[in-house]
Parts: C-alpha cells; structure tokens; sequence
C-alpha cells in the first residue's frame, strides 16, 4: 500500500481514492520529528476543506503544529480513537494511525502530490 | 519600521532582524507574534521579537484547559491569553518574552529541538559569561507542585504540570540550586513552539525575577533570586536588558552572519494580520477554545 501513498510537502499522506475515499495520515518522518505526543485535535466530519488549509493539530512537549488537507474535499470520517491512543501515530502511522479519510473533490489532486521518491529525496534535504 | 527585506542568499545565512518592543497586552504579544512567523516565512529571514507584558498575565498553551486557567486566574486575579505555542501556563509579570521565528528550510526550521538547544545554549552561555552557572535540563518532569494549603495551590490540576516553570522538558534552561518546590534545579527559560506550514515560532520566556504579584504557591524564583555568584539583572531594566542583548549577539553569532536592529517597533505587513489576531486573541473562541 505504502508505494501507491502519495505526499504532501508538509508531511501528510494520502491513500489512493477506493470508493470515492482517501485516507490521510502523517508521515513516519514527521511522528518521530515531533516526538512525545501530547495532544490532536481532529476536525468535524462533515467538513469541506481545500487543499493546504489547516484540518486539525497536533502538539507535542515543545511543539504545536497543523495538519494540512493534501486535497480539496469532504471529511467523511476521523480517527476519533486516536487522540486517546497517540503512541499509535508512532508505531503504525501508515495504518492504524490513519487520522481522517476525506472524499477528494478532484481525485487528479492526489496525482500531482509527491510520490514516495521524491518525498523521500525532500526528508533526505530538510533539515535535521 | 524600515522595510527589512528578503534574504538574497539560502535560508540561514542573512543576518537576524530583532525588535525591541514596548510592554503590550497578552492579545496584542500574541498577535505580533503570530504576525512575526508570517513574516519571516514571507521574508525568508529568522526574526526575533523581544517583548514585556503591559499588565500581569497569564498565557496558557495552546490546548490547556480553560477551566483550570480562569480558577487559577481568578485566585490571583490576572487576565488570561492562550498562547499559539504550545507548553505549560506562564504568570508574566517578572519575565522577558523572547520570541523567535524561523523560516522552515533553516537549519534551525526542522525538528523542534535543534532551534530550541540554539537559542537555549545561547543563553546558557551569556549567563556562563556573566558567572551564573546554568545549564540544560535532561528532561525529567517532576510534576511538582506546591504542596501550601493555599487556595491557589489547590486550583492547580492534580498533575502539578500546569506551570511551564513547574515542567521540566530536554533543553531548558535550568540553574543548580533548588527551587524550593520540589526541584534540584530552577528552571530560568523554557519554550515552546508553534509549527507552521513555512514558519516555526517559538516562544521562550526568560524568567529574571519572581513574580511578586502571584501567591508564593505560584511564584517561581528567577535569575535575581538564585545564589548565582553574582550578575543578577535587576529585572527588566539595564541589567536585564543588557542580559538579553548578550543572548542576542550570541543568537546571531549561532544562526546567521550577523545582528540587525531596525530602529522602531515591529510593524509588519497588512498580511500578517495583526489586526485580526488582535481581534482573536482577545475572544473566548480562541481563548476558551479547549
């Protein structure tokens, strides 16, 4: 599944669409970069967001930070687990630390995100 | 203000722009602050905002509870702000907020603890240089609270953490001398950070004296306080001032290839949206939001 997970620059990941749906996540890189999660707060379902715009937060012991939407859309269903079960988000973030599954808007989005490639060859720039 | 304007070379290697800003109210703090990452994200430029609060205060991290701040805060009777940033409730009075943002493809814009260890190490040497002993703490969270019988003692949460000065996270500024409310160590500095998309903003604030106008159960010793060995800075006045631009030039010196100080206060760009952070930070949408 992971090959087929596409990127967005500001970490968050995206499922292919199956039945309308995609589902998003944070990458393994941001989880661990955050460290000791404290805290997330997810949106409402039925939210209609575009891309970029801010979904929900995450804060860790230091740190506050947004999740983006990767594409534009319709939240259809959040992780309401999560929050009570962050050590989740680290142990399977492209699973069941899945955060919200949102009905794209434009599936072709999804396209022009970053493949696993070159987000790989973006974590390998980005500073440490 | 003199317009600053972008960098011309890669992230990292302009120099630093600082204000010194005039006492502000916790809404106006937090939304120059807010308007501080915008524009250094907008001027691919690491900024620093260095700032005082016009009246006592207490800042709440972004997801603190309400409930627990405004039973704080009606014992001690200060207004309240929540902060973007995250970590632990801070009684402003005796402090110097030290407010940095760097653009997210600085060295210092990736993981949250190398710009925290940079401005913190800072410190720890111009106090080094001044003979105050301090240094960075490991991380161990004591959860110690005060244990008085004092109302104010008593509206704090059960896990005692609620205080920023009460946390101990890995990298704060600490100085060998017990605190006098459970710690080996007295925090003088903590920070904590709010991640945007192209900026970090991180909020530290440097405690240089107790705060005489909370309850002891919530007074936290500052660098006047502690048996140092001398440089106390007198509080917010030469002394402190003198402290701060010390840290500064040492900041400079660790981010980039020099220091400007553009002479008037902090007035960014219409974009930033001050006005409209002064507007939120003053509503309980945002302040009572959790």
């Amino acid at each position: 599944m992971l090959k087929d997970v596409r990127f967005a620059k500001s970490h968050e990941w995206i499922s292919p669409v199956a039945g309308g749906v995609a589902t998003v996540g944070i990458s393994a890189y941001a989880v661990e970069a955050l460290t000791d999660l404290v805290f997330m707060q997810l949106p409402a379902v039925g939210r209609k967001v575009k891309a970029g715009e801010s979904i929900g937060e995450i804060e860790s012991v230091k740190a506050v930070s947004d999740l983006y939407a990767p594409v534009s859309g319709e939240i259809v269903e959040v992780n309401s687990t999560l929050p009570d079960h962050l050590e989740t988000l680290g142990k399977d973030p492209f699973g069941a630390g899945w955060i919200v599954k949102i009905r794209p808007d434009d599936p072709a989005e999804i396209d022009a995100l970053l493949d696993r490639g070159a987000y790989e060859a973006l974590i390998g720039s980005q500073p440490h | 203000m003199p317009p600053v304007k972008p960098a011309v070379s890669a992230a990292g290697t302009a120099p630093i722009v600082a204000w010194w800003d005039p006492p502000a109210d916790g809404a106006t703090n937090m939304a120059l602050d807010e308007a501080l990452a915008f524009e250094a994200m907008r001027l691919d430029r690491v900024l620093v905002r260095i700032s005082t609060w016009s009246e006592p205060t207490l800042s709440l991290g972004a997801f603190q509870a309400i409930g627990e701040a405004r039973a704080l805060a009606a014992l001690v009777g200060l207004p309240i702000v929540r902060r973007p940033s995250g970590g632990g409730a801070i009684l402003h009075g005796s402090d110097v907020t030290l407010s940095v943002a760097v653009p997210r493809a600085h060295p210092c814009g990736g993981a949250p603890q190398r710009l925290y260890d940079t401005v913190h190490a800072a410190v720890v040497a111009e106090l080094a240089a001044r003979g105050i002993a301090a240094g960075l703490s490991a991380g161990e969270s004591t959860g110690a609270r005060p244990g008085t019988g004092d109302p104010t003692a008593a509206a704090l949460p059960a896990a005692g953490a609620f205080l920023c000065f009460d946390r101990r996270a890995s990298g704060d500024v600490v100085v060998p001398v017990a605190d006098g409310r459970g710690n080996s160590d007295a925090k003088v500095l903590g920070s904590a950070q709010r991640r945007l998309r192209g900026a970090v903003l991180q909020h530290g604030s440097l405690l240089l004296a107790a705060n005489q106008l909370v309850p002891e159960s919530v007074r936290h010793p500052g660098l006047d306080d502690l048996q140092t060995g001398g440089g106390a800075c007198a509080g917010w006045g030469p002394g402190g001032i003198d402290l701060v631009r010390g840290w500064l030039t040492r900041l400079a010196a660790a981010l980039g290839e020099g220091l400007e100080e553009p002479s008037g206060v902090f007035d960014p760009s219409p974009l930033a949206g001050v006005e409209e952070g002064m507007v939120r930070f003053r509503q309980d949408s945002w302040n009572a939001r959790r």
